[in-house]
């Protein structure tokens, strides 16, 4: 399938973005962040073309399905937000070592949708559960929400490490912006997933796994928000407090279909 | 107006216990500290929730013999936390606090929300954090159209106060942004409010109805027992979809006939991510299966001599004497997939023998004629002909709080995105006259967040006089 081909050349073309990246924070070359950029948007723009002929392949299979509905797909969109959010904001926002992160992390996604057993990238049929116009809303949500959230996990790490003030408050002003971003997209994922459930399984909440570690994890980013009103609250407090909503997120995406059993059970 | 010296001195008397009791409750719960610590802790239990088991499973598990510590988890309804009374308090209590926390706060919002802004001094657009002054060369009735211009270009409204030699102006935009916040926690109330009124006056369970048949009776989840719906439900037929050249199901349905008295029969699709509603009542189709129709016909077979002995047409619950007269056989069930030792017999009748008092069960997959001879009885039973039939598993919930619920998702993400993306902004100006023709100009910008673009503004402002 000439779609996962494609992928796999996006995954290289990340992974040589991250190492350009990379490059830039520790010899502290800006040529090569300029190459990294130039690198993440050309990874994207082959990201978005094997996710668009994916889509059409499967209309060629008589299957006909936009390609957001099992591990394999999720992680190539995942790859596809994270790439978008940080060519956007990059501009503003040209951090060397966040870049190098963030990178890192969607190349991470790329190679292990490509290489682990448990992503299966063939294109199958949608079981009728999946069978709706919600699926593409509340995946493209989700997904928005947690490369906002990649993105902010990269400022905060970066913040526990900075002792120079003027860079601390750009990182925290990075961090607080993705972090609002993600959690509009988280709060609307969760909507339309909950909208969802209400018209397939007649329950708008049930308390599965994943929909309670989403529950989680938009408690996380809640208290976060919420601790930026109060007095005596340092930068770090709230960096690690967004490290502890990534690892949620992670747990959300990957650990609830391996460690728990639930009805979220493609992705 | 009552002047200060007129109102009751209040400082030469101490406050009562009570005053002082309530003033720590009202701080109490109108303070952020308490949100936090509830966000921590719901989201603690939750997480806690999601690893124990449930408590069918577990009570299974252990086969009705609980130990000590699994008692003492019991008692704190650890096995179902999200419906714990400990854990729907938790939630209430944060609905309090939200309320409190709006309350204290909101006032000081509505003050600034519903006042407009005033056309400023010279000595007020000192006190601003982001201010400009300059000299233009161009007279303070130019200034003032290029102003106005300016205010309109930004979509701001425009205040303003003149005399012949000065002129000031004050333009606002998106006061009402700051209530934004207040339509989120409104959203979340509601949340809160919808999902008690849907856990106190609703309930959810599933009906099975084989096609061409008839039902009323609601079997509950998690062991709630059954209820009676007060009208009959019927499933006129049963459908499966695939998908082209291919045995994946794309979809199933079922048509059913709703049947209330005094109410005209009322009928529609179920399907698959399209449920049906009828008097309040949701139908979600959420399985399906099949089910014998009629009479089975079984023969009894001589163990020894595999010589047949007899042959019955019976009804599941059905018992009949097997040829030495003595023993039992009564047809229980039918199952389209039957597990034994991990082994799956496919469509499998279960029974019982009744011999010498003692009852032993049976297993009798159709696909294995001779399965029964593992008994070692003096008979072994096979079943020969059969009808089968679909029957539709729908889910059926009613849930009052749906509506409020909806609202709720409504309101929060409008005020989610209303309270971090969007802002109250103002701009102030005075201009001064001056001789030979120019004017010196006095300029602030204020907004309650993104406070970098007020520079911008500025600037903006400084060019587009200039041009």
């Amino acid at each position: 399938m000439e779609n996962t081909l494609i992928l796999s050349v996006a995954t290289f073309i990340y992974g040589f973005s991250a190492l350009c990246f990379i490059i830039e924070s520790v010899f502290n070359k800006k040529q090569f962040g300029q190459l990294g950029f130039f690198l993440l948007v050309a990874g994207l723009s082959a990201n978005f073309a094997g996710f668009v002929l994916r889509w059409i392949e499967s209309y060629q299979m008589g299957i006909g399905r936009i390609p957001l509905s099992n591990l394999y797909e999720s992680l190539v969109f995942f790859s596809i937000s994270g790439a978008l959010i940080y060519s956007v904001i990059y501009k503003k926002f040209s951090i060397p070592v966040v870049a190098a992160i963030t990178t890192t992390l969607i190349f991470l996604a790329m190679a292990y949708a490509g290489l682990s057993p448990t992503a299966d990238s063939a294109i199958t049929p949608l079981i009728p559960a999946l069978r709706s116009n919600w699926l593409t809303v509340h995946v493209i949500t989700c997904f928005f929400g947690y490369a906002g959230f990649a993105v902010s996990f990269a400022a905060s790490v970066l913040i526990l490490f900075t002792s120079n003030e003027i860079k601390c408050k750009n990182l925290d002003e990075l961090n607080y912006k993705m972090i609002i971003f993600g959690f509009l997209f988280l709060s609307l994922g969760i909507i339309t997933g909950a909208v969802w459930a209400d018209s397939a399984w007649g329950r708008y909440w049930s308390w599965d796994p994943k929909e309670t570690w989403s529950l989680i994890t938009w408690f996380v980013y809640a208290i976060i928000l919420h601790a930026r009103y109060m007095k005596n609250f340092k930068r770090k407090t709230i960096a690690w407090l967004s490290i502890v909503g990534f690892m949620a997120v992670l747990f959300t995406y990957f650990g609830v279909n391996f460690v728990l059993a639930g009805l979220h059970s493609y992705a | 107006m009552i002047s200060v010296q007129e109102r009751p001195l209040n400082t030469n008397k101490r406050p009562g216990i009570i005053e002082i009791a309530g003033i720590k409750l009202w701080d109490f719960f109108a303070s952020l500290k308490l949100t936090i610590f509830l966000f921590s802790f719901i989201a603690l239990a939750s997480v806690a929730g999601t690893f124990l088991p449930d408590r069918i499973g577990i009570m299974k598990y252990l086969q009705d013999k609980p130990v000590f510590l699994v008692k003492v988890f019991d008692k704190m309804e650890l096995f179902d936390i999200y419906y714990s009374w400990w854990f729907v308090l938790l939630i209430i209590v944060l609905g309090i606090n939200l309320l409190c926390c709006s309350f204290e706060r909101l006032p000081g919002v509505l003050k600034i929300v519903l006042k407009k802004p005033l056309p400023p001094s010279i000595h007020k657009i000192e006190t601003f954090e982001f201010k400009k002054d300059f000299t233009i060369n161009k007279n303070i009735d130019q200034v003032k159209e290029l102003s106005k211009k300016f205010l309109k270009l930004k979509r701001m409204k425009t205040y303003m106060l003149d005399s012949k030699t000065n002129f000031s102006c004050a333009g606002d935009k998106g006061r009402y942004t700051r209530l934004g916040v207040y339509i989120a926690h409104l959203g979340f109330l509601f949340l809160i409010a919808g999902g008690v009124a849907g856990t106190m006056a609703g309930f959810s369970g599933v009906i099975d109805i084989p096609e061409n048949e008839t039902s009323s009776i609601v079997t509950l989840f998690k062991n709630r027992g059954k209820i009676d719906l007060g009208f009959d439900v019927t499933c006129a037929k049963f459908e499966i979809v695939k998908y082209e050249n291919s045995h994946t199901p794309k979809s199933y349905q079922s048509e059913i006939i709703f049947n209330k008295e005094k109410e005209n029969e009322s009928n529609g699709l179920v399907k698959v991510n399209s449920p049906l509603k009828f008097s309040g009542i949701k139908f979600i189709q959420s399985g399906y299966g099949r089910v014998v129709e009629g009479k089975v016909k079984i023969s009894v077979f001589d163990i020894m001599t595999d010589e047949k002995k007899g042959e019955y047409q019976i009804e599941q619950g059905e018992t009949i004497v097997l040829p030495d007269g003595k023993t039992k056989f009564t047809l229980f069930s039918f199952r389209p997939n039957f597990q034994i030792s991990g082994m799956n017999l496919g469509e499998t009748f279960i029974g019982f023998i009744l011999a010498d008092n003692r009852e032993i069960p049976v297993a009798l997959p159709v696909s294995t004629p001779g399965f029964d001879k593992h008994r070692k009885g003096d008979f072994y039973i096979v079943p020969d002909e059969f009808k089968t039939k679909y029957y539709t598993s729908l889910q059926v919930n009613k849930d009052p709080g749906v509506y409020i619920v909806y609202s709720g998702f409504l309101l929060l993400s409008l005020g989610i995105f209303v309270s971090f993306f969007t802002r109250h902004s103002c701009f102030y100006i005075v201009v001064e006259s001056m001789e030979n023709n120019s004017s010196n100009v006095f300029c602030a910008s204020n907004s309650n967040k993104n406070k970098s673009l007020n520079q911008e503004i500025l600037s903006d402002f400084h060019e587009f006089l200039e041009k």
